[in-house]
């Protein structure tokens, strides 16, 4: 064996003692807003402690396996009577603080399923845990403005269950042609559900999704966990 | 909507612009295809697992930045892990530290344990170091590894020589 071969072959044996390390949302976390590795490990590990019991568990509304009715929304307070007509402005939240969606409107959209395709897709891109700031921002009203939001969720107390995360809309009630109450939860790393949690959506035909999350609507779902949400 | 053209590695199409989705799908294909051999060449051009996870990781998130102007993603990933690689080790006292430490083995080869490769190599100057590693863990063709190194052809038959020739003074091979 010559002297190549057998470098070849130490080589290979050296690169074979390499751990698989690959992690997709890290990526996406530098894609944000960089922060030294040594404060990064020191947010994950704060945050599994948290995650781990001694927080008690999400603060978005998190429940082991339990997606009943009961789990409060994130927010807080009392349902409101959203079955009169929605608002004009998509800041305002169509929905309020809610238990329940409200009845549909007397006029749906003409192609309601596409719409509900373009709404689930809004929504996971969205709340997902591993999606770049540029597309996430395009699923939110004045989504452009919330970078430093995602940046506070990305590594604040809550990162690890945040960055884990997997949206599922679970039930799209349109109030109007144009506007929708959502129902939807989060499923989670560690193999638990938070939500139920309700928000709506809007159509914005210039958009990129065709419908879009209301900026106060996404605020409201993510204030809980400890984040600045600016106007 | 915007355009979806989506350049695949290797792939020499045009550039159009590409949906951040779009991008996001192919570059997490790219991710998972390409990060443990990227991984696996920077650990052995830098000698530290944890140096090269974040060399690698920054260089995906270097790609996924210029994503659409790209032709060759993967080839430009390469390129940029390796010169990651080179930035640290100018940056690296520490790597000065472990030459002195090799030199000072050199003389007693059984004083190596099982990180002689990686101390051996990290006693080389950096582009052989890296011609070794790009020609013979990699097997990538002097052409490919020139590209990389921003050298030419016949300068990585040189390294490789010179390398080998080295390495040889430290470790038995």
């Amino acid at each position: 064996m010559s002297d190549d071969d057998r470098l070849r072959e130490r080589l290979r044996r050296e690169a074979d003692r390499v751990p698989d390390l690959a992690d997709l949302d890290d990526v996406a976390v530098r894609l944000g807003r960089r922060r030294p590795v040594r404060e990064r490990r020191l947010l994950a590990l704060v945050a599994l402690a948290l995650v781990a019991g001694i927080g008690g568990g999400f603060a978005l509304g998190r429940s082991h396996s339990n997606h009943g009715k009961a789990v409060s929304v994130a927010g807080g307070g009392d349902a409101e009577d959203t079955t009169t007509s929605p608002p004009t402005n998509p800041t305002t939240m169509l929905t309020g603080p809610a238990h329940t969606l409200p009845p549909p409107g007397p006029d749906q959209p003409a192609d309601p399923d596409t719409a509900r395709r373009q709404i689930a897709k809004a929504y996971a891109t969205a709340y997902d845990g591993d999606v770049p700031d540029d597309l996430r921002s395009k699923a939110i009203e004045d989504g452009a403005g919330l970078t430093g939001v995602f940046e506070q969720l990305r590594t604040g107390s809550f990162a690890a269950p945040v960055r884990s995360a997997r949206t599922v809309v679970d039930e799209i009630v349109f109030l109007s042609p144009t506007r929708a109450a959502v129902e939807f939860h989060s499923r989670l790393g560690d193999g638990s559900t938070s939500g139920p949690y309700f928000g709506d959506a809007f159509l914005d035909a210039a958009g990129y999704f065709g419908w879009e999350i209301s900026h106060a609507s996404y605020c409201q779902i993510i204030i809980p966990a400890g984040v600045h949400c600016p106007e | 909507m915007e355009t979806v053209a989506v350049s695949g590695p290797g792939d020499d199409r045009g550039l159009a612009p590409v949906a951040p989705e779009e991008r996001w799908t192919a570059f997490a294909e790219l991710y998972r295809a390409e990060h443990n051999r990227m991984l696996r060449v920077a650990v052995l051009l830098t000698g530290s697992t944890e140096v090269a996870q974040d060399v690698v990781q920054d260089s995906f998130v270097r790609l996924y930045r210029r994503w659409d102007d790209v032709r060759d993603p993967s080839g430009y990933l390469y390129r940029i892990v390796v010169n990651g690689c080179r930035t640290h080790h100018r940056r690296a006292a520490r790597e000065q530290r472990a030459r002195e430490r090799v030199s000072r083995a050199a003389s007693d080869v059984s004083v190596l344990g099982a990180d002689e490769l990686r101390d051996a190599l990290a006693s080389l100057p950096y582009r052989q170091r890296a011609a070794l590693v790009l020609r013979f863990y990699d097997d990538r063709s002097e052409a490919d590894a020139a590209e990389a190194l921003g050298c030419r052809p016949g300068t990585v038959g040189s390294l490789v020589h010179r390398g080998i020739t080295q390495l040889k003074k430290v470790i038995e091979l």
